[in-house]
């Protein structure tokens, strides 16, 4: 019930919905949460620019959620990356390995990778999954260290986390 | 026209209903005016209360929607427990289903659909609702509504709703308590007056005043209704003056009379009484007169001359008159003295035994006599017989010298109760001028030698038709007849 809200789209296709696709969804909904430094954007019609590394069916949902969107004046895009170094000049970067996390130590950018232990390790925020549900896991100091806002709307949802 | 029921009621029931109408109007109006306010300002509360309340729903709704965390979205919506009025709220999602919900146990309906078209505020009976879209950025989330009840505001309503009716009701009040002191002072002074115009009417008593007071209209009206009988009772006064002055002047003139009738009756008995004493003792003188006069004539028979004897006759012949004057003299006096024997008396006969005596003394003279039918009356007899032999015998005597002489006696009804008798002739008549003259003692229009007679006889018929109630009166024209008119009375008496 609650992915067929997220998705909107015809019931016929939210009959299958998985982990990915909710995921898709979050990495989307997440720029309507979050305010990053006013530095980030060239002018006020800059990009939003969700990055995927490693791109699998979660880059395919995503092309279909943003179509269109713009979060305050900036339109939502996506681009697929190889590593986290493609990765710098974005503000959401969906890493598969936390080690990658320092190349983008400095910058600006939202990170967003697998399991609470990702957020241990320094990663903005984490997905995991409690009963049966996609939870997120916060750790605020990281996001605060690059600059980036996270609304207290979304801190109240989820677990805060401490880490490096 | 017929009279309107305001007519008749008093002037105060009048006024008094005019003022309750009026105020009960304006009061009523201005209640409904001050109820509708009321209402529109309590509803808009409860609305502007229902808006903040969804503003804030909605903020902390949006993440939990947005990261499909129901429970935390039925925490939020379940804040909203606190406030009694909230009967329900719920979110639906962008896929038309409710995503989180909230329901009050006064709360049986369903959750109704949202849709597009009844987004904003909507009331229904005691319930309102606001649905408001949920849009984090520019992006809809989904679609939130919050369903109150209006009870809250009806409280307030129902609490003003008292409070307005007191305070009028205490205003009306007052200014029924203010409107019959401020009334009192018109309406005593106007009932005053009404019931001192009452008095004034009922008794005739113009010395009543109204009291007076104030400047106003109903205080000018007191004071001209005072000034009104002033004047009237001025004048009142005056006409009773002079009627007690010509009341008094009109005793005094009945006394006036009274004393002076007195003193002529006094006076004429007294010359009557004088008169009848000389003609009764003139009589005894003027037989010796006439005796001696007759007794010398016989004794010197032989030795008087012519002369002396035409002397003596002359002497005896004056007694002789003298002798009748007083004679007449003591009838005439008689007439008015003795009482009279009134008795009912056809005049026919009467008037006929006297043609016979005075037709009698004539020798052998033509006289027509034109007698018509007379009535019967209630007279003395013997003064009525007087009456016609006076009067015939004059017709007769002053017809002396008329070749064809004509004497009528007539009777005619006049004023419904007298008769007026008439006997004329075509004598010597006389001059009109001398009219009056004619029924006085001893007045005579012609000579003795033309005509003898003593001068009595019309004086005693005046005062024996006078001592039966009529009138005489004659018309006359030298040298072509006389009439003489008198009356008398037909009823009884």
């Amino acid at each position: 019930v609650a992915l067929s809200i997220l998705f909107g789209t015809p019931p016929a296709r939210a009959e299958t919905p998985t982990d990915r696709q909710m995921k898709a969804a979050f990495l989307y909904n997440f720029s309507q949460f979050v305010q990053w430094p006013r530095t980030s954007f060239e002018n006020a019609s800059s990009p939003i620019v969700i990055a995927v590394v490693k791109a699998d069916d979660l880059g395919t949902h995503l092309d279909h959620l943003i179509e269109g969107k713009t979060v305050g004046g900036h339109p939502v895009v996506s681009r697929r990356v190889n590593d986290a170094a493609a990765a710098r000049g974005a503000h959401v970067a969906y890493l598969d390995d936390a080690r990658q996390l320092d190349v983008l130590r400095g910058n600006a950018v939202l990170t967003v990778g697998e399991g609470i232990e990702f957020t241990r390790s320094g990663g903005m925020i984490g997905f995991y999954v409690q009963d049966r549900k996609v939870r997120l896991a916060i750790n605020r100091t990281a996001a605060t260290r690059a600059g980036i806002t996270i609304s207290s709307q979304l801190l109240k949802l989820s677990t805060l986390v401490e880490g490096k | 026209v017929k009279p309107h029921l305001l007519d008749r009621l008093s002037l105060r029931t009048k006024l008094t209903a005019i003022m309750c109408l009026t105020l009960a109007v304006s009061l009523g109006l201005a209640y409904a005016v001050l109820m509708f306010l009321v209402r529109e300002y309590a509803r808009s509360v409860v609305e502007r209360r229902l808006s903040i309340l969804a503003s804030v729903i909605d903020v902390n709704a949006q993440a939990p929607l947005a990261f499909v965390d129901a429970a935390a979205a039925d925490a939020t919506l379940g804040s909203l427990r606190a406030d009694d009025a909230v009967l329900a709220a719920w979110v639906q999602g962008r896929d038309g289903k409710i995503f989180s919900s909230y329901r009050s146990p006064r709360f049986t309906e369903p959750f109704a659909t949202l849709d597009e078209g009844n987004h904003g505020l909507t009331t229904d009976g005691d319930q309102v609702r606001i649905v408001r879209p949920m849009v984090a950025n520019e992006d809809r989330l989904g679609t939130l509504a919050i369903v109150s009840d209006l009870s809250g505001a009806n409280a307030v309503l129902h609490r003003y709703a008292w409070i307005i009716a007191l305070v009028m009701g205490g205003s009306s009040v007052c200014a029924t308590l203010l409107w019959a002191r401020l009334q009192s002072g018109i309406m005593t002074r106007l009932s005053r007056l009404s019931q001192t115009v009452d008095y004034v009417a009922v008794h005739s008593d113009f010395g009543a005043r109204a009291q007076a007071g104030g400047a106003d209209e109903v205080g000018q009206l007191i004071s001209g209704f005072n000034r009104m009988l002033d004047e009237i009772q001025q004048r009142h006064a005056e006409v009773g003056k002079r009627t007690d002055e010509l009341a008094a002047l009109n005793a005094e003139l009945d006394a006036r009379v009274t004393e002076r009738t007195a003193e002529l009756n006094a006076s004429n008995k007294e010359l009557e009484a004088f008169s009848y004493s000389v003609a009764h003792d003139l009589r005894a003188p003027l037989r010796h007169i006439d005796g001696f006069a007759d007794l010398l004539a016989r004794h010197l028979d032989k030795s008087l001359d012519d002369k002396g004897r035409r002397y003596l006759n002359t002497i005896g012949a004056a007694a002789k008159d003298m002798g009748l004057l007083v004679d007449h003299l003591l009838v005439y006096s008689r007439m008015g003295k003795t009482e009279l024997k009134k008795t009912e008396t056809p005049l026919d006969p009467l008037v006929a035994e006297v043609r016979q005596v005075v037709d009698r003394g004539q020798d052998g003279r033509s006289i027509t006599w034109n007698v018509e039918a007379l009535p019967a009356v209630v007279v003395d007899p013997e003064m009525m017989r007087q009456v016609f032999t006076n009067l015939l015998s004059n017709a007769v005597k002053y017809t002396r010298n008329v070749a064809e002489a004509v004497i009528e006696v007539r009777c005619r009804a006049v004023e419904s109760d007298q008769w007026e008798f008439t006997v004329s002739d075509n004598g010597a008549g006389f001059d009109m001028q001398f009219a009056d003259k004619l029924f006085g003692v001893f007045q005579r229009l012609h000579s003795t030698s033309e005509f003898e007679g003593t001068g009595i006889g019309l004086a005693n018929v005046r005062r024996i038709i006078a001592r039966h109630g009529g009138r005489t009166w004659a018309v006359g024209t030298v040298n072509q007849g006389a009439s003489f008119h008198f009356t008398l009375p037909r009823s009884k008496g």
